[in-house]
């Protein structure tokens, strides 16, 4: 008999604890996940709601994170980030899409669980959009003449704002013009509490043009607090290309097809099932 | 490595889907917990005693499910990684470890020299040789435990070990070989590897 085998039996000597008693270490663990858990998605109509999943919750935190992105901080892309060089190329060659001002962009997410977030946005942020997430249907408000209805929840009235569009064939195609481009307030708020990251989400789950989703990409692989892992799964279990941003107190993580390097979905919603553009809300590709 | 064999199960169902679900609905975590606890928790029984294990199993899931993003999801297999989390919580509780195979080490140890353990070995107990292994275990240097009892208890092939404490597959050898060694001497085993060694080179 040797040391191992009676290292064995002395192992053996434990025996597996009873179900009972992992009980209290399981509902500290479902406690620990609910207090992680991202909040419920609320319907706003000032967002662009197919993030709310991940994102809404943290608005306020991640103020106080905003991703320093000093010219000094454009570091050379770390090896893994090659490959978002490589998506840079490949977007490049792909169709262009070109929406008009009146039409929608539809898209479905869904998580593994089941819940989904369906929506109609504005090509030009001007029209009314249309969002259904896991049943509860409501009016994306479009901004016209610089006002925007509030729902009746929210008090009603108008609120100043800008258009949020989903088109974009106007974005710089080069990638540095990129940066900046992200680092400047599009939405209104100030440049002070601006996300970049949620700027760059709002633009890679946009449509544009491949010269300039190239240039996104590109400027990407700039991002020191950003990472990319390869071989990895989107929430539908399909093969993906996870981007994440590593830094700072946002929770912000998105998935692009492997071979295409399209926009395959996010954490938090779920992942990209169905998309296309369409004349009205309501419609499906 | 063990679990080899389940790579071939449905991607739909192994442990990395499974986690890699998770990130987009948290409570899916649970899955894992339900999977691979009795596991975890009688490793940290082993090593801790129940009454400290039952307080670092919830402290080792929330562990994992924090850093579940890091999880490198071409493992379909998570129990090297839940280990090596575990092995990291243990880590704060050396004192503790240490004492408590101390504390039932039955036979009186001081005496436990070479001439004397050849006779308490001739005449021994399972109990006293327990008590023998559980001193020898509490002399050994912690990453070499680490090594030796996740081989030894929990049956982790060494690229798991590797994996799990984060180390090359050359040093879970080393470490393994070396705490292997100490043991014998503490037993007074003979050194398989002395023959072995012989026989190479002869």
């Amino acid at each position: 008999m040797d040391e191992m085998q009676l290292l064995r039996e002395l192992g053996n000597e434990t025996p597996a604890p009873p179900t009972e008693d992992l009980a209290a270490a399981r509902a500290s663990l479902l406690a620990g996940i609910a207090g992680e858990r991202p909040a419920p998605p609320k319907p706003r109509p000032l967002r662009r709601l197919a993030w709310a999943g991940g994102v809404a919750v943290g608005l306020a935190a991640a103020a106080a994170a905003v991703v320093a992105l000093s010219p000094a901080a454009r570091i050379a892309p770390e090896p893994p980030k090659h490959v978002l060089l490589v998506a840079a190329e490949v977007v490049r060659e792909q169709p262009e899409l070109r929406p008009r001002a009146d039409q929608f962009v539809y898209s479905r997410h869904q998580r593994a669980d089941g819940w989904y977030y369906e929506q109609w946005s504005s090509v030009d942020g001007v029209h009314d959009g249309r969002f259904d997430m896991n049943g509860q249907v409501g009016t994306a408000a479009g901004c016209r003449d610089g006002k925007r209805a509030l729902p009746a929840d929210e008090g009603g009235g108008t609120r100043d704002c800008l258009p949020f569009r989903t088109y974009y064939p106007d974005l710089p195609t080069n990638p540095d013009a990129v940066l900046t481009y992200l680092r400047e307030d599009h939405r209104g708020e100030g440049n002070g509490g601006h996300e970049m990251n949620i700027e760059a989400m709002n633009l890679i789950e946009s449509v544009l043009t491949p010269a300039a989703r190239s240039a996104l990409y590109e400027a990407l692989s700039k991002i020191p607090e950003l990472s990319v892992r390869t071989g990895t799964r989107d929430p539908a279990g399909r093969p993906a290309v996870t981007v994440s941003w590593s830094a700072g107190g946002m929770p912000l993580e998105f998935y692009l097809d492997p071979a295409t390097y399209e926009y395959r979905g996010r954490d938090g919603s779920g992942a990209l099932v169905a998309h296309g553009i369409v004349d009205k809300v309501g419609q499906k590709p | 490595m063990s679990p080899a064999g389940q790579r071939g199960s449905s991607p739909g169902e192994d442990d990395a889907a499974v986690i890699g679900r998770s990130l987009a609905d948290p409570d899916t975590f649970a899955v894992i917990f339900d999977r691979h606890s009795p596991a975890i928790a009688r490793y940290l029984a082993r090593r801790l005693g129940r009454q400290i294990a039952d307080d670092l199993l919830a402290e080792t899931f929330l562990a994992a499910f924090r850093t579940r993003k890091q999880y490198d999801l071409t493992r379909p297999h998570a129990l090297p990684w839940l280990y090596g989390i575990a092995t990291n919580m243990l880590a704060r509780h050396r004192r503790e470890e240490a004492r408590e195979l101390r504390l039932l080490a039955a036979v009186p140890v001081e005496d436990a020299e070479e001439g004397h353990a050849e006779r308490v070995a001739a005449q021994v107990t399972a109990e006293a040789m327990n008590g023998l292994l559980r001193q020898a275990l509490a002399g050994l240097a912690d990453g070499d435990r680490d090594v030796l009892l996740l081989v030894a208890w929990e049956g982790l092939a060494y690229d798991e070990v590797a994996a799990a404490l984060e180390i090359p597959v050359g040093t879970v050898r080393s470490r393994l070989h070396r705490a292997r060694k100490k043991v014998r001497v503490v037993l007074d085993l003979p050194d398989p590897a002395t023959h072995e060694e012989i026989t190479h080179h002869g």
